[in-house]
């Protein structure tokens, strides 16, 4: 191994979080960044020749030095019009560190990727995949997404990974909430809360107004309902399942889009009669691209987070009503 | 001027220089390079867009497109980052940490 290989793979993983920590603290930067035709990692090559068309001297630019060598090449397309970005990596600098080049991380952005993808995997889905399938689409979600899904955690499981998914009403987050408080959802009028003293199947997520935190408001803004009652194992272990699948985080796609969110189960249903597999809060609606539908089918896969490190919310830019 | 309006806040003659003493190599140079250049356009954005009000992003981003260097980018951001200079010189000095982190990685106790 060269003497530069730590380095570059040390540059590389700084790099890397540093993505992380741009697409998780802002969620919609990614529709905005496509919007304009911005690609971060072609910034420096667009700049140059934005540049060089305003007739700026190479001896006059402020940058790294490799930068204005890439004056040199002529720009395909005018550098003002959005496909201008050309991509001026020389082969041998691309190979230069191939060894470690691995799975490029601006792939976790790219939910067309899910899409393309998901029909080659299950072509006919269906709630139980098979067990190559159930590790092809966690494959692919984790490359996707860059989220670490499991069908199966801790020897636990739902009764189905796959189902229709249809539009929840909003819980309360403690005694006395009301629907005014939940301010994220647009369309919170639209589907209302449950009633009064009902409650989800965990109760209140914070025992009193006072003691509300924010992961409370967050569980309730980006909660499921499953059908925990129908897992495998759920008579023999209603106690233990009971407690393991609270807030338990998992990942949902819709395959249609690759639109994914990921959110935390925060109540059982719905209920086996009704033809749906899940229930989504609004905002979890409006996250899968299923928010006016009201109703689609969704792939949902636990997410191994043992640290709880992965924040809940939109993966992807989606977000369509 | 600066090919990246926030080029300023970076000390890439210094980064070059240790780069340069770790390869003569000018393929190896560059390849390291741009990772220190994606590395400091993901910081600067993640600073800047954590400060900017979201309704201004789409703006920010259009104009930054279209004149990555241009000074007036400055002048729109101070507009709302009144310390976008410290803040920017900030992201630029951990990103110089990061590449000397890389460089020469903290000795074991």
């Amino acid at each position: 191994m060269s003497k530069l290989t730590p380095v570059y793979r040390t540059l590389r993983q700084h790099r890397n979080k540093a993505v992380r920590r741009l697409h998780q603290t802002h969620r919609q930067t990614h529709r905005l960044l496509k919007k304009h035709g911005i690609d971060l990692e072609r910034m420096r090559d667009h700049a140059v020749k934005t540049a060089s068309f305003a007739g700026v001297a190479t001896s006059a630019l402020v940058g790294p030095a490799y930068a204005r060598t890439l004056q040199n090449s002529e720009p395909e397309h005018s550098p003002l019009e959005p496909s201008a970005i050309t991509v001026v990596t020389s082969p041998q600098e691309k190979e230069a560190f191939s060894e470690l080049a691995g799975p490029d991380i601006r792939l976790a952005y790219q939910p067309e990727l899910f899409s393309e993808k998901i029909e080659q995997i299950v072509p006919n889905p269906g709630p139980v995949l098979t067990p190559e399938q159930e590790t092809a689409v966690q494959d692919l979600i984790q490359t996707t997404y860059g989220i670490p899904a499991k069908a199966e955690l801790e020897g636990n499981r739902l009764n189905a990974v796959y189902g229709v998914m249809a539009g929840e009403q909003h819980l309360p987050v403690y005694p006395g909430d009301t629907l005014a408080n939940h301010s994220s959802d647009p369309t919170k009028e639209l589907t209302g809360m449950i009633p009064q003293g009902a409650l989800p199947a965990w109760g209140y997520f914070a025992p009193s107004k006072a003691a509300v935190t924010d992961q409370d408001i967050q569980r309730e803004r980006y909660y499921i309902a499953a059908q925990t009652f129908l897992a495998p194992g759920w008579k023999q272990n209603v106690n233990r399942l009971y407690t393991w699948f609270k807030y338990r985080k998992m990942v949902m796609v819709n395959p249609e889009t690759g639109s994914a969110i990921v959110v935390v189960i925060g109540d059982a249903g719905p209920s086996p009669y009704l033809n749906r597999t899940f229930g989504g809060s609004n905002e979890v609606m409006i996250g899968l691209d299923l928010g006016l539908k009201r109703k689609g089918a969704v792939y949902g896969f636990f997410v191994d987070d043992p640290e709880d490190k992965i924040p809940l919310g939109p993966v992807t830019a989606g977000g369509k009503l | 001027m600066s090919v990246i309006f926030y080029d300023m806040y970076v000390d890439w003659p210094a980064i070059e220089v240790v780069i340069q003493d770790l390869t003569p190599d000018q393929v190896h140079q560059t390849a390291l390079l741009r990772q220190v250049d994606e590395l400091l356009h993901y910081e600067m954005l993640t600073v800047i867009l954590s400060k900017l009000p979201e309704h201004s992003h789409d703006n920010f981003l259009a104009a930054f497109k279209a004149e990555p260097a241009a000074e007036h980018h400055h002048q729109f951001l101070r507009n709302y980052i009144p310390n976008l200079e410290d803040e920017l010189r900030m992201a630029g000095k951990r990103v110089q940490d990061q590449v000397l982190d890389a460089i020469q990685p903290p000795a074991k106790p």
